[in-house]
This record gives C-alpha cells, sequence and structure tokens, in this order.
C-alpha cells in the first residue's frame, strides 16, 4: 500500500500539481473486517471464547472447547464503505465507495491425535474501492505560479482499488489440563491489489491534461497465530492470542502514463518494479469472558499492533455479548474500534495520511436447530477524521462502513 | 509505544508453561455450553436410523478384529440373558443383538443401537449367571445412556428444511457429513479399543446396570464380585507374566476398586443390599463350559 501511495501522490504532484494522497483508508486500520459468525455478532470480543470454527483464527486454542465433534462453519458478507473527504474543491466534496460481496469465513474443525484440528479459509481484508467523479468551475488550491491561470473547466476522475488478504492454513489445539488450552494456526497469507486512477483535467486557458496509474502488488507469507485459553475460576475464561504476518515474497509493478499540460503528446508509460518485502505489525490479543449461565455471556477484548515503519502502534477494543431467549434464538451484540495507525494530521505539513479513528457496533439474531445454526447480522462502524487529499491543506474525512452478514454452521 | 517482539514470545511461553505447571483451577468447562445445546440432546425417529447405522458399522469393526465365537447353544443363552436385561433398558425402539467374542481378552464391548459383545476370556472369569448379567447390563447401559452416541454427536440428517437449504446455499453443508460419519466411527471404534469411556461414564454404567439387574431378577452385588476377581486375576497376571493381562479392560475402564467403591455406595443408595436375588451358577456352567 505504501507503493500506492507513492505513486499515486508522485502523479498528481506532477501533473497538474491539484491532488497528493489520497487513497481508500484501509490499510491504516487493522480491523476492518470481523470474522466470522458469533464473533461478528459480538464485535469481534472473542479471544477468550473462541469455541467454534471462526475460533480458529480468533484464538486457535478455543476450538479445544468446541460442543460438537466436527463442526463447519461459514459466513458470507456484503459490505459497503462510504468515505467522504470534505469541501475538496470549495464546497465539492470528493466521495468513494468501496461495495461487495466477501466470502469472509469458511472452516472446519473436528476431533484429532487427542485434540482438536482445523482448517480455515479468512479473507482478512478486504476493498473494491470506487470514485467516478466529475467536477467543474473550480480554482483548485496548490498551483506554484501566481500568474498562472489554474482555474478548471472540468475535471473527471476514476479511480478503482481492489486489495484483499487471504489467510488459508491449517490449525491444532490441545488441552494440556482441564482448564487449560494452548493452539496453534498456520495460515498461509496471500494478499493481492490492483490499482487504477485515471484523472483528466480542462483547464479555462485551454490546457489539458491527462493522468493514468496502475499499480499491481502481489504478497506471499505466513501468519501464525498463536492461542493460549485458560480459565483461572469457574465461569471466567482468559484468552491471549499472538500474531504476525511475515511477508516472504513480494513482487509489485507501478506504471504511469500521463499528458502534462505544457506538452502534447502523451509521455510514455514509466514502469517500475520492485520486490521490497513490507514490515507487519506484531499484533497481540487479550481477551475475558464471563460465561453468566448457558444463556447469557460477556466478553471483552483488547488488542495491540506494534509499530512498524511509518505506522503507529494501535490499541483496539472490543466488548460482546450474547443472550439466548431460549435453545432457539440468541441474540448477540457488540462494540468495537477500528483506530488508525496514523499519525494525527498538521495544517502545516504536506504529504500526509489521512487519520480517521471508527467506532462501531455489531448485532446478530441466530437460530437454532438440533445440527445447524443460521445467523444473520450487521456491523458498522463510523469515524470523523482529517486528510489531505489535495498537495496542501487539510479535509475533514467522514467514513462510515456498514456490513451485513449470512452465516451457516453445522455440526455431524 | 516500543515493541519487542521476542520478549513478548518469551513472556507468552514463560506464562504457558507457568500455567501448564501450575494445578487445576477450573477441573470441568461445562460452563461454556450455551443454551441452543439442548436441541442435541432431543432424539427423533432419524436419530436413531442413525445410532443403529453408525453402531452397526462399528459392531462390523469388532467383527473384523474379534471373530464370533462358534458355540450356537452359548450364543442362544447369552441372548437370551441379554433380552431379559434389554426389556428393562427404555431402548424398547432398538433391536438388541448379543455374541460372544472368540478372544481371550477379558473384556465386553457395546455399540450404539444395541450390539453388545462379551469375550470367551470374560466368560471364563464368570462363576453364575448373574456375573454374566452384570457384564452385559453394565454395556446395555452405555447404549441406554448414549455415551458413544453423545460424545460423537451421532444425529440424523437435518430435518428443517428452510435450514438445509440455507446451509446449502451459504456452503456450510456438503458431502462433509459422510466423510464425517466414517471418521466418527474410526473415532468411536478407537474409544471403544484403546481410549475407553471417561470415567463418568464408566461409573454411570455401573449405577444403571445394578437397578438392570435388580429389576431383571439377579443380584445386584454380582458386579462388585466379577470385578473382584478380574482384579484379583489381574495383578496376579500381571506378576506373573505380564503380557497375559486383559489389556483392553485395563486401558478403558477406571480402576477396579474405584468401581468397587462406587457400586458399594450405588447400591447402598439405591435400597438393592440384602435382596438375595439368585446368582443361577448351575445354568451358567452348564452353558458357559470353561474349556
Amino acid at each position: 500500500m505504501r507503493h500506492m501511495i507513492n505513486i499515486t501522490r508522485w502523479a498528481i504532484i506532477s501533473t497538474c500539481a491539484l491532488f497528493s494522497a489520497a487513497t481508500q483508508a484501509d490499510t491504516y486500520h487493522y480491523n476492518n473486517i470481523l470474522i466470522g459468525d458469533r464473533a461478528a455478532g459480538m464485535g469481534g470480543a472473542y479471544t477468550a471464547i473462541s469455541d467454534d470454527p471462526s475460533g480458529l483464527f480468533y484464538n486457535p486454542s478455543g476450538i479445544a472447547h468446541a460442543a460438537g465433534a466436527s463442526l463447519n462453519g461459514s459466513v458470507n458478507a456484503y459490505s459497503n464503505t462510504f468515505s467522504e473527504y470534505k469541501n475538496v474543491f470549495g464546497n465539492k466534496s470528493w466521495k468513494r465507495v468501496s461495495s461487495g460481496l466477501i466470502p469472509n469465513f469458511f472452516g472446519l474443525v473436528q476431533p484429532f491425535a487427542g485434540g482438536m484440528a482445523g482448517f480455515s479459509v479468512v479473507v482478512t481484508d478486504a476493498v473494491a474501492d470506487d470514485q467516478d467523479q466529475h467536477f467543474s468551475n473550480f480554482t483548485p488550491a496548490g498551483g506554484n505560479d501566481p500568474s498562472k491561470d489554474y482555474y478548471v473547466n472540468d475535471f473527471y476522475i476514476n479511480f478503482n482499488n481492489q486489495d484483499t488478504t487471504y489467510n488459508i492454513g491449517p490449525s491444532f489445539a490441545f488441552k494440556p489440563r482441564d482448564d487449560l488450552s494452548v493452539g496453534l494456526s498456520l495460515y498461509g497469507h496471500f494478499r493481492k491489489q490492483q490499482f487504477i486512477l485515471n484523472q483528466q483535467v480542462y483547464r479555462r486557458n485551454g490546457e489539458q491534461i491527462w493522468t493514468n496509474g496502475y499499480f499491481q502488488i502481489v504478497e506471499y507469507g505466513v501468519n501464525p497465530v498463536l492461542g493460549v485459553m485458560w480459565s483461572p475460576v469457574e465461569r471466567w475464561s482468559v484468552g491471549m492470542t499472538l500474531r504476525k504476518t511475515v511477508v516472504l515474497q513480494s513482487n509489485s509493478r507501478k506504471q504511469i502514463t500521463s499528458k502534462e499540460a505544457d506538452v502534447a503528446i502523451i509521455v510514455q508509460p514509466t514502469i517500475e518494479t520492485s520486490t521490497v518485502i513490507r514490515d507487519r505489525p506484531l499484533q497481540l490479543s487479550i481477551g475475558s469472558a464471563y460465561f453468566a449461565n448457558d444463556h447469557l455471556l460477556f466478553s471483552t477484548d483488547l488488542t495491540w499492533n506494534q509499530s512498524v515503519n511509518s505506522s503507529q502502534s494501535v490499541l483496539n477494543f472490543a466488548l460482546g455479548s450474547e443472550y439466548y431467549i431460549n435453545s432457539q434464538w440468541a441474540l448477540r451484540a457488540g462494540l468495537f474500534s477500528n483506530m488508525a495507525n496514523t499519525p494525527k494530521l498538521s495544517a502545516t505539513q504536506t504529504g500526509q495520511l489521512e487519520h480517521v479513528d471508527l467506532y462501531g457496533g455489531s448485532f446478530s439474531v441466530t437460530n437454532f436447530t438440533r445440527n445447524s445454526s443460521l445467523s444473520v447480522g450487521f456491523n458498522g462502524n463510523l469515524g470523523n477524521g482529517k486528510a489531505q487529499v489535495l498537495a496542501t491543506g487539510v479535509q475533514d474525512l467522514q467514513v462510515w462502513t456498514l456490513t451485513t452478514f449470512i452465516a451457516a454452521s453445522n455440526s455431524f | 509505544m516500543t515493541s519487542s517482539p521476542n520478549k513478548i514470545f518469551v513472556t507468552l511461553l514463560l506464562l504457558l508453561s507457568t500455567l501448564c505447571g501450575a494445578t487445576n483451577a477450573v477441573a470441568e468447562q461445562d460452563f461454556r455450553r450455551r443454551a441452543h445445546a439442548v436441541n442435541s440432546n432431543e432424539f427423533e425417529t432419524g436419530d436413531i436410523q442413525a445410532e443403529v447405522a453408525f453402531g452397526r458399522e462399528i459392531a462390523a469393526r469388532i467383527l473384523g478384529r474379534e471373530p464370533l465365537r462358534d458355540e450356537a447353544e452359548l450364543a442362544r443363552y447369552v441372548t437370551l440373558i441379554g433380552q431379559a436385561l434389554a426389556l428393562n433398558s427404555g431402548r424398547s425402539e432398538l433391536s438388541f443383538y448379543f455374541a460372544v467374542l472368540d478372544s481371550e481378552q477379558v473384556n465386553a464391548y457395546s455399540t450404539p443401537g444395541g450390539y453388545i459383545f462379551v469375550t470367551r476370556g470374560a466368560l471364563k472369569q464368570m462363576r453364575d449367571e448373574a456375573e454374566l448379567a452384570a457384564v452385559l447390563a453394565h454395556e446395555i447401559a452405555h447404549v441406554q445412556l448414549r455415551h458413544i452416541v453423545n460424545a460423537m454427536h451421532i444425529r440424523g440428517k437435518e430435518t428443517s428444511g428452510v435450514m438445509t437449504w440455507m446451509s446449502v446455499i451459504t456452503g456450510g453443508s456438503a458431502d462433509t457429513a459422510k466423510v464425517a460419519f466414517f471418521q466418527a466411527v474410526d473415532q468411536a471404534t478407537n474409544l471403544l479399543f484403546k481410549e475407553g469411556f471417561n470415567i463418568r461414564d464408566e461409573l454411570a454404567a455401573d449405577r444403571v446396570a445394578l437397578m438392570l439387574l435388580a429389576n431383571t431378577g439377579y443380584d445386584p452385588e454380582a458386579p462388585s464380585r466379577f470385578l473382584t476377581r478380574i482384579d484379583t486375576a489381574e495383578r496376579g497376571a500381571a506378576d506373573a507374566a505380564p503380557a497375559t493381562t486383559s489389556e483392553h479392560a485395563v486401558r478403558t475402564h477406571p480402576s477396579s476398586a474405584e468401581r468397587m467403591t462406587a457400586l458399594t455406595t450405588a447400591l447402598r443408595a439405591q435400597g438393592l443390599t440384602d435382596l438375595n436375588l439368585p446368582r443361577r451358577s448351575e445354568r451358567f456352567t452348564s452353558y458357559a463350559t470353561h474349556d
């Protein structure tokens, strides 16, 4: 993503001095998708529970407590993210929408070799970001020649960013003691991003500017997840998970094609490739759950992400609760945060990454039969922050996300 | 905030080793069980069919390991006693089958659906019909209490059409059920021959067996006598030649002392002491000759 930011900034600044870094916010946060069925309904506060297939991701040690002899579960989610960069051109706002159906999770657990083994496929992050906008009749900030007429008659922007990260791999958990379980998931990490930005500027003075940027990155790596769960006293459970994605191979390619204002021809594309490997943060989650009775439980998580490269360390919280109306119906609700790993913006600096802290809630309803369950729910988050989509100045940024999901679980 | 992944890993490992070495804070994890689990405790016709199919598959595997004793009169005798006990089991929907395995191991097996086996080696250790009934009653109790069915979560197909349909749509159901069935058979076979029932299930089967014996008219103290003899034999065999001991029985049951203590308590609690119910040693000897 850092490559993408650089390419965007380079392309835009060098061509028309209009726009600087303005990319989708997702890599600036670590809690973009709530994984699983039960966990998603509880705001992701699942580190101390994790006793169903989605536990393979949250805390693999939890599957040692899975109720069924063999379980599988899947979740499909439809997610919408709306980002509005306010007053970019006068009172005109820049709007981006990300939407798509995400096969969020599939997992299977079953007894094996005195413990529980599992296999899961997790989409840990997915963006399908689009912007198709037309602005007219404005004078942008950022022109560096006071004698020049920068007034824009028409400005078109077409932006598309597809960025998906998959974790796929086996897990194993066992109980060295009745009140203690240990588990490990060894995920293979795969990420692919494709990014296209096309801009056309028609100035009042007759100048025309066109820029096309294309960026692709493919990453392969591993993501080991080590989990522990312990019950210090009756009805209490505490869990801890440690994970770190280690990128082993990365190949990126960026291509920029442009027509500058003061030339008549399109410049030949510049193509750059890179194998630079990005560092990813160590993540530590600590959770606690109180099983009040078989109808009610409460859980809470704190997740810390290490500071790596230019990103800051981040601490997120999650609170969740589950209540069974009866043996057939359960309600779940949760609150969570999704804090930005970027520094707060300064009005005097340039080239700054956007910063918006998000706070969200979740709710789901589950119907149980003897061997299966079906859940329908939603989760969403909302936040106001700052961004710098032009070369200078700071804009207000509002982001909200709403995800609806449907999930099924079966036991055999 | 500065970070040190190595320190965090070391801290985690130290914490793990500390936890592993500590004493159990909470022995049972039943508090994790949620309210929907009660749905799994209701049994329908399809569940019974699944139980019988599952038990039949395991029975076939047992017979693949240990052949039947080719002795028709003995088989008929054991079956009659077993059927009499099964009448009091409360599982009238099942057809119980009883057979003698041609094995010198001292053991007995039961599979879901009512397939009961007792070994020739076990018969040799018995002195009367009540003791044979005690062993059969213990195995019937495992079936009555659905110990394997519950442990393996054996159930019939989902009967809710909407749920099944939605499960398929969302990818949550597939032919994995068939795979899971045969994997569960493997696990159940492993449970019978290697791991054994947990102690709680064994002691529960002992308690239920006492009532089956008494209700059928057999001496409810027969299990204690048989266990005492087995225990003595095993101790002697272990001293003399460890290889001849009943490996399965030792592995798959709690200690004899533990069971006898629990049996004594249960006999008193259920008012089954001093009933003077028959043992029928003569009839037993006439059928179960110790060749």
